[in-house]
């Protein structure tokens, strides 16, 4: 019953809402900030990289030293999970101070996003760890394989599908974060960098330019889809008929 | 209660080994045992005995709570470098092929590659696994998977071979080819293993392959009793009226 509702409803939408965006397009001539999306989508997606690629490199060492320490653990633990569930607006007034110190807004906006994304790459990453069977932590240690060796023989191959996981996760959230961190107001003084996210922003509480809201949705809605299709799921499915524990 | 140590013959000795899990609760020891030069011994005894905490022990990746574990007359601080160890669970690295799972010890023991490629090749040929070498564990059987478990042991040329339950996990005909396989390569002069410890919970087993027997039993774990096999002849054969017998005896013995 409901599935047939939705059935209905579904299509409806989608033709309804295809109409609207037809209307909205050649009702008028393109707005201006519509020639520059490109651009900020390269922007925000050298930073959404950035903070992958950052969070990937700080988690795994991280994980290791978790996974190594047992007494360290259960703090460690705890600080991070509080850490984990704070809000990243609540990290604005940190930003905004590191901000008037002179860090670039480039760097404010990623280091912003990565309040977001470091945690589920983190997460993905330990719970990966958690996965390396007792036997073959045995096995490792009676081979004599230590210390680095251990980490890239046996910890880094173990992680790499949480890795993997951790990071699509966090590609994901980093895109949302753009729209959050790249136009920042705090007091009366207005933070931007150049982005989708600040394009995005600016059309929603300023202009108010429903073309260019769709225009920079839409596209940026359609390049994580493409990305995710062309690099990330590839990727996966590799890394997980390689690595995954087998069962 | 110092003892001399370096007694002839012996490879290995437990002297007043104890486990404890937590702060009060032994689950194992005190121990006095010796593992001889030369000599396949089993453990045996039902779950919760201790006979794998002990085999880890003698195997270094487990610390003993009290009491030494004496390698050549000196005691053991960290993993035992002379042993290797077989597991129930084969415990193969998925990301390495078969020719790197056999050679991840030599490699962690410096070898350099060309040599580590030559002795690991040397190992999976042993354990009849030629052509192998490129394959990864999730392409093989479980009995080839084994296999590769003891290839990689073996390659590290240890004096004392660890096996804990290697066969439980196997279907019973591979099970007794692989059983014949490890017999056949301990007495090959291939093979530098002198001692081979099993610990399993197959009597059948343990009188098929060992030349003594020690009998565990639980809480907590300590030795109960000790068969000497040595004058059973090999090759033991379930049916023989001898090895039967033999059986039978150890059956009362754990009841």
């Amino acid at each position: 019953m409901g599935g047939a509702v939705l059935a209905l409803l579904l299509p409806a939408s989608v033709v309804l809402g295809a109409f609207k965006l037809y209307r909205l397009f050649v009702s008028r001539p393109p707005a201006p900030e519509l020639a520059g999306i490109p651009v900020d989508l390269l922007l925000s997606f050298l930073r959404v990289a950035v903070g992958v690629a950052v969070s990937a490199v700080v988690a795994i060492p991280l994980a290791w030293m978790l996974a190594r320490g047992p007494r360290a653990r259960g703090v460690a633990l705890a600080v991070i999970q509080i850490l984990a569930s704070i809000p990243a607006t609540a990290f604005f007034p940190l930003i905004v101070v590191l901000l008037t110190w002179g860090m670039s807004m480039d760097a404010g906006a990623v280091l912003l996003a990565l309040t977001t994304m470091f945690w589920y790459v983190l997460f993905n990453v330990l719970g990966a760890a958690s996965t390396i069977p007792k036997e073959m932590q045995e096995a490792a240690r009676a081979l004599g394989l230590r210390g680095r060796r251990y980490l890239r023989r046996v910890f880094v191959p173990a992680v790499l599908p949480g890795l993997i996981t951790g990071c699509v996760t966090a590609w994901g959230a980093g895109w949302n974060a753009m729209i959050l961190c790249e136009y920042l107001e705090a007091g009366r003084r207005v933070y931007q960098v150049r982005g989708i996210g600040a394009t995005l922003d600016r059309a929603t509480y300023l202009t108010g330019d429903l073309q260019v809201v769709a225009a920079s949705l839409a596209s940026m809605v359609l390049l994580i889809i493409l990305v995710n299709r062309l690099f990330w799921d590839p990727i996966y499915q590799r890394v997980a008929a390689r690595y995954k524990m087998e069962a | 209660m110092p003892v001399p140590v370096e007694a002839p013959g012996v490879l290995l000795r437990l002297e007043g080994v104890e486990q404890y899990y937590g702060e009060k609760i032994k689950i194992l020891g005190p121990i006095d045992l010796d593992v001889r030069e030369g000599e396949f011994l089993s453990l045996v005894g039902p779950s919760g005995c201790g006979k794998s905490t002990l085999l880890r022990i003698v195997a270094g990746v487990l610390k003993p709570t009290s009491g030494t574990v004496r390698v050549g007359g000196r005691a053991l601080n960290g993993v035992n470098t002379r042993a290797a160890m077989v597991f129930q669970s084969f415990a193969l690295f998925p990301w390495l092929k078969v020719v790197e799972n056999v050679g991840v010890g030599l490699e962690a023991r410096g070898l350099p590659p060309r040599e580590r490629l030559k002795k690991a090749e040397k190992y999976i040929d042993l354990v009849g696994l030629s052509g192998y070498e490129r394959a990864f564990p999730r392409e093989l059987s479980r009995g080839m998977k084994q296999l590769v478990g003891l290839a990689r042991a073996l390659a590290v040329e240890p004096e004392l071979l660890c096996m804990d339950e290697p066969f439980s996990a196997l279907d019973v005909l591979t099970a007794r080819t692989i059983r014949d396989l490890v017999l056949d390569l301990w007495a090959s002069p291939e093979v530098m293993t002198k001692s081979i410890l099993l610990v399993t919970h197959s009597i059948e087993e343990a009188v098929a392959m060992s030349d003594r027997v020690v009998v565990l039993k639980a809480n907590p774990g300590h030795i109960a009793d000790e068969v000497d096999l040595h004058g059973l002849p090999r090759p033991r054969r379930p049916d023989e009226p001898q090895v039967r017998e033999t059986v039978d005896r150890m059956y009362a013995l754990l009841a």
